[in-house]
């Protein structure tokens, strides 16, 4: 709660959840809409460049999402079997 | 191995393993030299050589306990081999999605059905096979049993993928440096790629024993469930 107060606060809204309700479709739109039409305005070979970027930082990102989505499930798994120990 | 050791084992593997992480992403965004055929994209090359490694690493543990549970019937081979198998489907899920993002900049294509290409894949469902069919049957045992088989005889597979690019003309590179030349990679990236085969592999074994932990508590509750049944 003070959480979304001082948030709140931070984005001038009254409700704590307005500014995230206008975030999340922005981030959203950024990741569908390709790189390309970003890079229209650009040089093909920074277009190209830019490309290259993308593609190390999903393959790192993906990486991560698996990695973590395997150690969290693990957790998980521990944390149920503690519970049921106890 | 009792469960602390098997808790302490994970513990100072997976810090080597995360301390090697950072390092070798900090090599790979700031060190390493940039290729100049195929630009900042030959940065993938560290997570995708790694994932695969890593996987069939962890595809030969799952082979090795197979055969012994096979031979000693021993619960806690078949629970080193299930958690094996999850992490090779973890990591070769990494290498097999790094690799068509960069293919698709390498090759102009994300996939094709070349030789290694289709027998990483193979290998992908085989070890996706070899965890679902313990819930195919009733008789639990009887499940181990069929998982046990497929894990020994999906081992058939690991040295295939390495050969198909010898043995078959491919869209694939040839091994840049498990070859009897020696490596053909300049010093920089052949340090930076080993320090990643490095840190994925103490981390595969640090979650390869997390995970055979919880198998092991698992086992213990229902044992546990069994004795009160017994004595209700």
């Amino acid at each position: 709660m003070k959480v979304r107060l001082k948030l709140s606060r931070l984005f001038g809204s009254r409700s704590g959840t307005n500014w995230l309700a206008a975030i999340v479709p922005l981030i959203g739109l950024a990741l569908i809409i390709p790189a390309e039409i970003f890079a229209q305005e650009m040089p093909a070979a920074t277009r190209l460049e830019m490309r290259h970027f993308w593609h190390v930082f999903i393959a790192y990102a993906l990486a991560w999402v698996i990695l973590f989505g395997w150690v969290l499930s693990i957790l998980k798994r521990l944390r149920r079997v503690e519970e049921k120990l106890d | 191995m009792s469960l602390t050791s098997i808790r302490r084992g994970a513990l100072i593997l997976g810090f080597l393993g995360v301390s090697l992480t950072l390092v070798f992403h900090w090599m790979v965004f700031f060190w390493v030299s940039t290729e100049a055929t195929l630009g900042i994209s030959q940065r993938i090359f560290y997570i995708h050589v790694a994932g695969m490694w890593t996987g069939l690493l962890a595809f030969i543990v799952v082979a090795v306990c197979s055969a012994m549970y096979l031979w000693l019937r021993d619960d806690r081979l078949d629970q080193i081999g299930q958690a094996a198998a999850e992490g090779g489907l973890v990591f070769f899920a990494i290498g097999l999605t790094a690799g068509p993002l960069w293919a698709r900049l390498a090759w102009g294509t994300w996939w094709t059905w070349e030789p290694r290409l289709t027998l990483s894949l193979l290998a992908f469902f085989i070890y996706i096979g070899y965890l679902m069919v313990r819930g195919a049957t009733e008789n639990r045992e009887r499940g181990k049993m069929f998982a046990a088989v497929i894990g020994v005889v999906g081992a058939i597979n690991i040295p295939l993928i390495h050969v198909s690019v010898l043995w078959f003309r491919s869209l694939h590179p040839e091994p840049v440096v498990a070859r009897v030349e020696g490596p053909a990679l300049p010093p920089d990236m052949l340090i930076t790629m080993l320090t990643s085969v490095l840190a994925w592999t103490a981390l595969l074994f640090a979650l390869i024993l997390l995970r055979y932990g919880a198998a092991r508590l698992e086992a213990r509750a229902e044992e546990r469930a069994l004795q009160r049944g017994a004595t209700a």
